[in-house]
């Protein structure tokens, strides 16, 4: 019991002292935002969908934002085919007139289809929650050992009129259907 | 990939992506807002979750226990995932009993800590207490624990005095599919689980569930068996739906039934009154129904309206116990302003309840049939007071049927110094209003010698005079992600109770049995207690490599009890005694490769004074194998460094402790 007790102890100083060596991981959602933002250049958009010059591109989430300012750095200073990017926060689905890419936040996870449903054609809806594709989403971000994987649902891209490339197709992976729990 | 390779790997990220080290590694981009998807498929990525972000805010001392917590626990009962909570008080009293609290006050009728199932309030107004007998909820099925140390009244209301454990259960969205586990081994957790959920309509989700349990009995301290074996079962369905856009519903209700046994103090008036230990059965029923409509607004502010009905039938030490309560909550949660983010909420609960003695020694109460309201509003305003600054205040006001009116204010003030780190202090006042056992019991609780008239009776009774117990509670903490590998959470309080319930001694009497004069030594419950608490609680998270996790915890708690100067309660300062002033805590949890993991724990909780209990230390350890996905199977271990030892000892003999004993068991679990 003795002895016990002092490793228990031994076990709590070593917590205390542990911080000197560390081996810095990435949070999850700098990656994730990295992900929605890069999705824009490989979507071949056509000019009728990017607006007219000056019309920014919208990049928009829907519901509790994960993603802190991580996006914002993402996109600082870039464009697509000549329009400024804009982020926006959306609380309402109606709101996502002039969005080019909708992320759609877990919080949403129960209203996924009427969300769905009512997202304008020619929107690249983006999720993280397994059941965001069969619900009718077009890119899945899922973490397959420790990495972000995308899955993408060509039949909805299809459907929504996105031009999808055969890049990021090579490089998606469908989540198994064991992780989708 | 072996801890070396993987230190390799986080390294050579760090080079990549720190930015201030450029162009050392070949083909790495200069930061992470400027990789490529290719590159962002790389990165080895850490999943803080939603309660870790929403926990750095809060300014108060909050624990998580997550699903990993929980499969790696291997524990197969909520009072034992509780003991890995730094300030809780965690002591198994037999089979089917607990005496749980948080920062003291421990006793199997702990009345200062509020237990919510998914919103539902499980504590049984009768006592103010929980029978934790009755959580029997599926581990699998527990999204997550959340353990708020310190007063949660602003909120919560009454009784929510030392903390708030709220249980969340997982969304029907969550487990679909089938599962089954079976576990057996040498004492206890002979169990089955049995469910299924699936798609409800297009919108939405189920799951329905059944499960079974056999515990074995355990011995007393005399090494005689102990009659706490115990067995029972349960049924209940979830259905979470999406009902618009903006509106989602949650239906969810369960049926339980179990059958026990226990040894109780039996004391017989008489004349000559004497005192005999009796077996009692445990039987219990009791159901529950729970609907919740969230509704969210264009411009972002939220509503919930929830509805549960609770009803529990029990026999247990010569009572029959009866309650249902009804419960209307509304809650909404707005911003005003850009500095304001309000929540405000309004709530109503009848209960109904009845005590019937089935034995003769039984104690009664009065009313045997009690109705009681409680009303309550309360609003709660975080301000922004600059980019890191922030102050919520707020209280709440109740109604109940004892004290009438009731508030509950706090203030909390929280420095995000970091994004990584924040500072916080709290004050607050919190209540425990009495119940109905302190208002109208009327209890034999034993037999004193009288020189001269051979014995006397001591009765305990209620009185209709209390006041609510009284918490002022001072606060101070930090939390911090020292590093994305490792984070610290420490808190200290200063808690000062007034009010607290004492035992003052009466006028002795001679009532008559039949022709027999039996003298009655009464005894009634005051509001004479005062107490001081101080402690500190620590808890950390040190994520040593991909595969080996370490977590540990420790709390301090100082308690002083006196009594006012005009009470007559001479036991009341004997109080701390009654709780551990260290407990400590490490948990190993290991990857072994993709298919095992091997999880350790170890518990040290020093020595109850005042109960002749000495320190122990408890080791508990699991191995499971992911056989495949469907499958998994897994071997725990508790109590494995002693035979047996004893956790709690009731001194006045009221009720009798078993020994908590080394207990073994396999699980096997099946998703379909």
């Amino acid at each position: 019991m003795r002895s016990l007790f002092h490793s228990a102890i031994l076990g709590s100083l070593l917590l205390l002292a542990a911080p000197a060596v560390v081996c810095p991981q990435t949070d999850e959602y700098q990656v994730k935002a990295g992900f929605v933002a890069r999705f824009a250049s490989f979507v071949d958009w056509s000019p009728e969908a990017l607006g007219g010059a000056g019309v920014p591109f919208g990049i928009c989430v829907l519901g509790r934002n994960p993603f802190g300012k991580a996006l914002e750095t993402f996109v600082d200073g870039k464009n697509v085919a000549g329009h400024g990017i804009q982020i926006r926060q959306l609380s309402d689905v109606r709101m996502a007139a002039g969005c080019e890419i909708l992320f759609v936040s877990g919080s949403e996870r129960l209203r996924f289809r009427f969300i769905l449903d009512a997202v304008p054609g020619g929107v690249f809806t983006v999720g993280d929650a397994p059941d965001f594709i069969a619900q009718g989403g077009v890119a899945n971000l899922w973490i397959d050992q420790g990495k972000v994987r995308v899955e993408i649902n060509a039949d909805a891209a299809k459907a929504r009129n996105l031009k999808v490339s055969s890049r990021l197709m090579m490089l998606a992976k469908p989540q198994p259907a064991g992780q989708r729990e | 990939m072996n801890g070396l390779g993987r230190l390799a790997v986080c390294l050579l990220a760090v080079c990549c992506f720190s930015g201030g080290v450029r162009g050392q590694v070949p083909g790495a981009p200069k930061n992470l807002s400027s990789a490529s998807l290719e590159e962002l498929m790389d990165i080895e990525v850490t999943s803080v979750s939603k309660k870790e972000q929403t926990l750095s805010k809060t300014g108060a001392a909050v624990f998580v226990i997550g699903q990993e917590d929980i499969r790696r626990s291997g524990a197969s009962n909520v009072p034992d995932l509780l003991r890995m909570v730094p300030g809780v008080q965690v002591a198994q009293i037999a089979s089917n009993q607990w005496a749980i609290t948080i920062r003291g006050f421990n006793n199997l009728y702990s009345n200062k800590v509020l237990v919510l199932i998914d919103g539902r309030t499980v504590y049984v107004n009768s006592f103010a207490g929980v029978f934790w007998d009755q959580l029997d909820i599926a581990p699998e099925n527990i999204e997550r624990i959340e353990v708020i140390r310190g007063p949660g009244g602003t909120v919560w209301g009454a009784n929510a005095v030392n903390g708030v454990i709220n249980i969340i259960t997982k969304s029907a969205a969550d487990t679909k599919g089938g599962l089954v586990t079976a576990s057996g081994g040498n004492r206890e957790t002979d169990a089955v689980v049995a469910q299924y959920g699936g798609d409800a309509g297009s919108r939405g989700a189920y799951r329905v569930f059944g499960k079974y349990f056999n515990i074995n009995k355990s011995t007393l301290q005399n090494g005689r068996p102990a009659s706490d074996g115990w067995h029972g079962g349960g049924t209940g369905f979830r259905v979470d739906l999406g009902v618009s856009s903006r509106d989602t519903l949650s239906v969810q209700g369960e049926y339980r039934a179990t059958n026990g046994g226990g040894e109780t103090r039996a004391v017989l008036a008489g004349p000559p009154s004497s005192v005999a230990l009796v077996n009692q059965p445990v039987d219990n029923d009791s159901g529950d129904i729970l609907a919740r409509w969230e509704h969210t607004f264009k411009d972002g502010s939220s509503t919930s309206l929830q509805f549960y009905d609770n009803t529990l039938s029990r026999y247990e030490s010569g009572i029959h116990l009866t309650e249902n309560s009804v419960d209307v909550e509304f809650e909404h949660h707005l911003a005003v302003g850009t500095r304001n983010d309000v929540v405000w909420g309004l709530g109503y609960r009848n209960i109904r309840g009845t005590e019937k003695p089935t034995e003769s020694f039984a104690f009664s109460a009065t009313p045997a049939t009690r109705v009681d309201n409680l009303s309550s509003a309360f609003v709660q305003d975080e301000i922004r007071l600059g980019k890191s600054l922030s102050l919520t205040v707020g209280s709440k006001f109740e109604h109940n049927s004892y004290t009438g009116f009731e508030f509950e204010p706090s203030a909390q003030f929280v420095w995000q110094r970091t994004a990584k780190s924040s500072i916080w202090a709290s004050a607050s006042r919190a209540i425990r209003q009495p119940d109905r056992f302190d208002v109208g019991v009327n209890f034999p609780f034993g037999v004193v010698p009288v020189p001269g008239f051979g014995t006397g009776m001591v009765v305990i009774s209620g009185s209709p005079t209390l006041h609510a117990e009284q918490l002022k509670d001072f606060e101070i903490g930090y939390r911090s992600q020292l590093s994305p590998r490792f984070s610290l959470d420490l808190t200290t309080f200063l808690s000062y109770y007034e009010n607290l319930q004492t035992t003052e001694p009466g006028t002795p009497f001679v009532r008559l049995i039949g022709a027999a004069p039996l003298l009655v030594i009464p005894q009634y419950f005051g509001s004479k207690g005062n107490a001081r608490n101080v402690g500190t609680e620590v808890s950390a998270n040190w994520r040593i490599t991909g595969a080996w996790k370490l977590a540990g915890g420790y709390s301090l708690l100082g308690m002083s009890t006196h009594a006012g100067a005009d009470s007559g309660d001479t036991v009341f300062s004997n109080l701390p005694g009654d709780a551990p002033r260290h407990q400590v805590q490490v948990r190993s949890m290991v990857d072994l490769g993709k298919k095992f993991d091997w999880d350790a724990s170890v518990k040290y909780v020093s020595a109850l004074g005042g109960q002749n209990i000495p320190g122990y230390a408890r080791v508990d350890s699991r191995l499971a194998w992911h056989v495949s996905r469907a499958w998994e199977f897994s071997v725990t271990g508790q109590n494995l460094t002693s035979d047996r030892h004893f956790e709690y000892r009731d001194v006045s003999g009221l009720f009798s402790s078993t020994a908590v004993t080394r207990t073994a068991f396999a699980k096997v679990t099946w998703k379909f």
